[in-house]
């Protein structure tokens, strides 16, 4: 039995905003270099996503110019 | 356009079965309140007579009757038509003068030994019994719309794919699966005692119990469904929140 299946709660935390912060790029902006939409964008950011394409991934860096690891990193206590 | 066609044409199914939850409800509630039910209602009103009469009738059940007693009617019957030669030889003296048509539909023969046999000083087990095995189809039927209607009314919201289908979907499945067969033999065990404790024992014998099977098929298609949606609700909780 997965993970998924029991619900177990995750420790991804997505630190999107942050690297946002950092190139100084808007969502809207990321939006339309990724091709995907903000709602989904902003799921993604605000930590509500369940999982992300690898596509969806490699988009994201190519975009911010930056690793996998810079978007996200695992939290040290389990997400409640 | 589409979109509200759609809508519209759920909203058409949904009022239609809420009416089916209602009607075959109430045929229901008719049986166990009725002269063979509760009997705290009195009989119908002769209006519905054509649809629900077997509700207020006297308990009766389909018999083969055996020996000679059996084919007596058709043997009268056939006389009186003069059999499968009467009824050619009338035709054609009746319909065709010239006497050149050959058998047709006009051409009959009465043959077979069933009959109804009414049941006037029931026990109570009896009577309670024989109204069972008819409502039973009825209450079943009756969660089958409901559970139709549950479905649309969902789907119209917009919920469709969900564990909750799947698992209404099973629920009539197994209805048809195996509560019409067990019924249609819990119906045949009740004649048979009703017949062999009544007066008519050793000349009638219940009719022979027809199991349909196209409802177990059915049922066995709708099984299958309910775990490929089951599966496919599934999938769509995995998909929600991927991006």
């Amino acid at each position: 039995m997965s993970p998924s299946d029991t619900g177990e709660a995750h420790r991804v935390v997505c630190t999107l905003d942050e690297v946002l912060r950092d190139r100084g790029m808007t969502l809207t902006e990321l939006s339309d270099r990724v091709g995907v939409t903000i709602a989904n964008l902003s799921i993604l950011k605000n930590n509500r996503a369940k999982a992300i394409r690898f596509s969806t991934l490699t988009a994201i860096c190519e975009a911010l110019d930056c690793d996998v690891v810079d978007v996200f990193r695992i939290r040290d206590e389990p997400a409640v | 356009m589409r979109a509200s066609t759609r809508s519209s044409g759920l909203a058409l199914v949904q009022s239609f079965l809420a009416v089916m939850v209602a009607s075959t409800g109430l045929l229901a509630v008719a049986w166990i309140t009725g002269y063979n039910g509760l009997g705290v209602l009195p009989a119908l009103p002769h209006r519905l007579e054509l649809s629900v009469q077997e509700v207020d009738a006297v308990p009766s059940e389909p018999v083969v009757v055996q020996g000679r007693a059996g084919v007596a009617t058709a043997a009268a019957a056939n006389a009186i038509t003069g059999g499968v030669h009467g009824t050619l030889t009338n035709r054609d003296a009746s319909h065709d003068p010239n006497g050149s048509a050959g058998p047709g539909s006009g051409t009959s023969e009465f043959y077979g030994n069933q009959a109804f046999l009414s049941f006037w000083a029931l026990s109570t087990p009896q009577h309670v019994s024989w109204v069972a095995v008819r409502v039973a189809p009825l209450l079943g039927l009756t969660l089958i719309w409901w559970l139709l209607l549950a479905m649309v009314r969902n789907i119209r919201r917009g919920h469709g794919f969900t564990a909750r289908t799947a698992r209404r979907i099973a629920g009539i499945g197994l209805l048809l699966a195996l509560g019409m067969p067990l019924t249609q033999l819990l119906r045949w065990i009740v004649a048979r005692w009703l017949v062999e404790s009544s007066t008519a024992t050793g000349i009638a014998d219940p009719a022979p119990i027809s199991l349909a099977l196209w409802p177990v098929a059915a049922g066995m298609v709708l099984l299958v469904v309910a775990l490929s949606w089951g599966e496919a609700a599934r999938m769509r909780d995995d998909l929600q929140g991927l991006v």
